[in-house]
């Protein structure tokens, strides 16, 4: 079966460092796959790249069986792939239910607005966000930021959705939540993910497969068992 | 004739690379286009000449002092407008061009509609390689222009504090997190930025006396020539300056005088359009 | 004071001017034909200033584009006014269109410097070509009516600036109009979202230089004067500051400016030329301290 997302031999340089060097990854259809590697290792560097926020210097990238390598970032979300952000950015000077209507108003012009606001009110209640519907963006605390992100991301039902270290800055409990939530969108969407992550406890639970990175290529991929217990992953950690 | 055409596009080239340096080195570091940037000129050619003419001041302590005034009004202006708007370009370039219009009526009220002319430092004219004479006071100008342009290299390359001004033009963050105080870094580099336009107009009001709107096309000139050279880069200042300060005078000479101001627009279009980076400006990264 | 009711005031407001003419004279009319030309001018600029959040300074260039290519048309050509404006509102908006497609990638500085250099090269070509537009002389050019009244030009302009108002109102709440603000908000996250930002920028900018035009068209043979005053920087620094102070990115700002800037400007011309460095001063400040405008500070008042 052809995998959801293949992307090849990416490279990406800056000036003169070489963030990506040749790296290959594939998403299969459902899965949740998760990114790892010590810091520096280029993480973040693919994660844009394959969200199209910039392009690869070289390699191609194939979503859903079309060549998307070099698209923008807008084309790209179109087709069907999502990205939250590090750092959130909401629309500030918008409402919960508005920032959740921005996606889907462009995913769907053709729909009618009414029926567009019942979908973003389905988003912003998986989250546990419906309360604040009309409540402007600005006045979410972190992990309110952090939900309506990512109830953006689904109310178009993306195929792929790239998670970037979206646990940061929770507390426990609220990272047992947020795992839970990215499990569901699994089961129940069907969405495959791509997950960025530091809190390694969550992620190896969750993952079904673990792609580790280190100095810019990809170093192995494999379960999160044979990963965690790879002498060659332990020491890319600790030798740092 | 030609090679008198070629002398003026130099001695304006290096002018602009001046006051371009000012401009390049606010943008590179702290990411703000000063629009009020020609009325600083302008206001150091006011000052040279207020000192010298109406207060009788030796010329040179005229011009030390108009240049380091520019740079208290520059550090002023950075912590009471600049420094709220920190990371919103659009904030920062309506406020410098609202305090643009208000220092050219301020200068209007103040100093009235008459040009003004601080004493020139060397009167009369020389011969250029036998070629043509030229006055000695834009010959000075040329000078003058190049040393400081020097200077300012100089500082940029080979000082601690330039080091710190590259470093801070790279990445922003990264020196934040080595310990630079960036506050006091914008707060010196603007100011510095200022002290540079200050800096070409003491130099050139002696030959183009100043009026309280003559600093428009300075600043449209500077920031043409920023462009050109490429945001950021110091070296593309000053060789952008002085194509822009040739193709401006052998195309008013040759083409058209009336539509001389033209070609740096029509320049800088076709840079933005064709090679936004300039010719030395950093590729995205 | 919510949206309702903000729109209840404009009403009320603008059938006071429909009225005007019976209560004042012809030299107070025209300060109200005036402000109206600046409604129409800083609602359209609010479109791409407020809500999307690129600077422009080319507005005062469309309305000179609008004014001169309807003139000009008049003059040379024996074209009616009225079919005058048409065109000029066309032309200006193809020029906005071929702007903003030059724009294409640029965001943030570039498309402000962009923008004042199409500016500034269409001052000087008007300014120089002396055979078509007259130059500095200005450019005399018919009224749209044959009759000349100070109320007909009123209401004229009051219609247009309705006109005017009506697009942007329907603009910003419509889809379009979220993904103007998305854009404003945040570029990249409504580039993550599906927002082509180019493509709104682009229609940003066609239509308020298409209003631009209409405004400055219809201005010109108000005036029946048509001089390189129109596209200036000057004007467009007046343009700005009426927002900024009236309320950049709100709906009422830009008509809330204008009009207090036009009529404060005549009462401080009484005491001399100093109006525009009052105004200025006045924008630098509220910039400064009070972003919002006038409206802001009208919202924090009723809220607080």
């Amino acid at each position: 079966m052809m995998p959801l997302l293949q992307a090849t031999h990416l490279t990406r340089h800056f000036g003169g460092v070489m963030a990506l060097n040749g790296v290959d990854i594939h998403l299969d259809s459902g899965e949740i796959v998760g990114l790892i590697g010590p810091n520096g290792a280029g993480k973040t560097t693919l994660f844009n790249v394959l969200a199209a926020a910039i392009p690869p210097s070289s390699g191609s990238i194939r979503f859903l069986d079309t060549d998307i390598t070099g698209w923008p970032a807008y084309k790209v979300s179109r087709l069907g792939l999502a990205r939250t952000f590090q750092i959130t950015r909401p629309f500030l000077k918008m409402t919960c239910l508005e920032n959740v209507l921005v996606g889907l108003i462009n995913h769907r012009p053709k729909e009618a607005l009414g029926r567009l606001q019942e979908l973003a009110r389905e988003a912003l209640s998986f989250v546990g966000l419906l309360d604040q519907c009309d409540a402007p963006a600005s006045g979410l605390n972190l992990i309110q930021k952090k939900k309506l992100e990512i109830a953006r991301t689904i109310a178009v039902r993306p195929k792929l959705l790239l998670l970037d270290e979206v646990l940061g800055g929770l507390n426990s409990q609220e990272v047992v939540q947020a795992v839970s939530m990215i499990r569901e969108l699994q089961r129940s969407l069907g969405t495959t993910i791509l997950w960025i992550e530091h809190i390694m406890g969550a992620i190896m639970s969750a993952a079904n497969r673990i792609v580790v990175l280190h100095q810019g290529e990809k170093l192995m991929e494999g379960t999160p068992e044979t990963v965690a217990n790879d002498p060659r992953v332990i020491e890319a950690y600790l030798g740092k | 004739m030609l090679s008198l055409t070629i002398m003026n596009g130099l001695v304006m080239g290096v002018i602009y690379a001046l006051a371009a340096l000012g401009v390049s080195l606010v943008v590179g570091i702290m990411n703000v286009v000063n629009f009020a940037h020609g009325e600083l000129y302008i206001l150091a050619g006011y000052f040279s000449f207020l000192f010298a003419d109406t207060l009788g001041l030796h010329p040179f302590v005229a011009i030390l002092l108009s240049v380091f005034l520019i740079f208290l009004v520059g550090v002023a202006i950075e912590a009471t407008l600049i420094r709220p708007t920190y990371g919103n370009d659009m904030y920062s370039l309506i406020l410098t061009f609202i305090l643009s219009i208000v220092l050219q009526n301020a200068y209007l009220l103040i100093f009235g509609p008459y040009p003004r002319k601080p004493p020139q430092w060397i009167a009369g004219a020389s011969n250029v390689f036998g070629l043509f004479f030229y006055g000695n006071q834009r010959l000075i100008a040329l000078v003058t222009g190049i040393l400081i342009i020097a200077a300012v290299f100089l500082l940029v390359h080979r000082t601690w504090f330039g080091l710190i001004i590259r470093a801070a033009s790279q990445d922003r963050e990264m020196a934040q997190w080595n310990g630079v105080n960036t506050t006091r870094l914008n707060m010196i580099s603007f100011g510095l930025g200022c002290a540079l336009a200050g800096a070409a107009g003491v130099i050139l009001s002696p030959v183009f006396p100043v009026t309280p709107t003559s600093g428009v096309p300075v600043a449209l000139t500077a920031f043409v020539v920023v462009v050109l050279g490429g945001m950021g880069s110091l070296k593309g200042c000053v060789i952008g300056g002085l194509l822009l300060g040739l193709v401006e005078n052998i195309g008013a000479a040759y083409v058209s005088t009336g539509y001389k101001n033209v070609f740096g627009f029509i320049i800088l279009i076709l840079v933005l359009l064709f090679r936004p980076a300039g010719l030395f400006g950093r590729k995205e990264a | 004071m919510n949206e309702r009711k903000q729109l209840a005031a404009l009403a009320v407001f603008g059938l006071l001017c429909a009225i005007s003419p019976v209560f004042l004279d012809d030299y107070k009319l025209h300060i109200v034909i005036v402000s109206l030309f600046y409604v129409m001018m800083a609602s359209s600029w609010n479109l791409v200033a407020g809500y999307t959040g690129q600077v422009s300074f080319a507005h005062a260039a469309f309305a000179g584009i609008g004014a001169y290519v309807s003139g000009i048309l008049a003059v040379k050509m024996g074209i009616h006014p009225w079919i005058g404006v048409l065109c000029g509102t066309a032309a200006a908006g193809l020029f906005g269109l071929l702007l903003g497609v030059l724009c294409l990638k640029m965001g943030g500085i570039y498309l402000s410097l962009t923008t004042l250099g199409f500016s500034e090269i269409l001052h000087i070509v008007i300014t120089n070509e002396y055979e078509v537009t007259r130059g500095t002389m200005g450019l005399q050019v018919p009224g749209l009516l044959d009759v000349y009244s100070k109320a007909g030009y009123l209401w004229i302009m009051l219609a247009a600036s309705i006109v005017v108002l009506v697009v942007v109102y329907r603009m910003i709440h419509s889809r379009i109009g979220l993904n103007f603000r998305a854009v404003q908000n945040d570029e990249t996250a409504a580039a993550s979202l599906g927002v082509d930002v180019v493509h709104i920028r682009v229609l940003a900018f066609t239509v308020s230089s298409l209003l631009a035009g209409l405004a400055g068209g219809l201005f010109g043979h108000y005036l029946l004067l048509i001089t390189p005053q129109i596209p200036s920087l000057d004007q467009q620094f007046l343009v700005l500051s009426m927002t900024v102070i009236g309320g950049m990115g709100s709906f009422v700002g830009p008509v809330i400016g204008s009009f207090v800037l036009k009529v404060l400007s005549e009462y401080i011309r009484a005491y001399g030329e100093y109006h525009v460095l009052a105004f200025g001063i006045v924008a630098l400040l509220m910039a400064r301290f009070a972003p919002q405008g006038i409206v802001g500070v009208f919202r924090k008042r009723t809220q607080g």
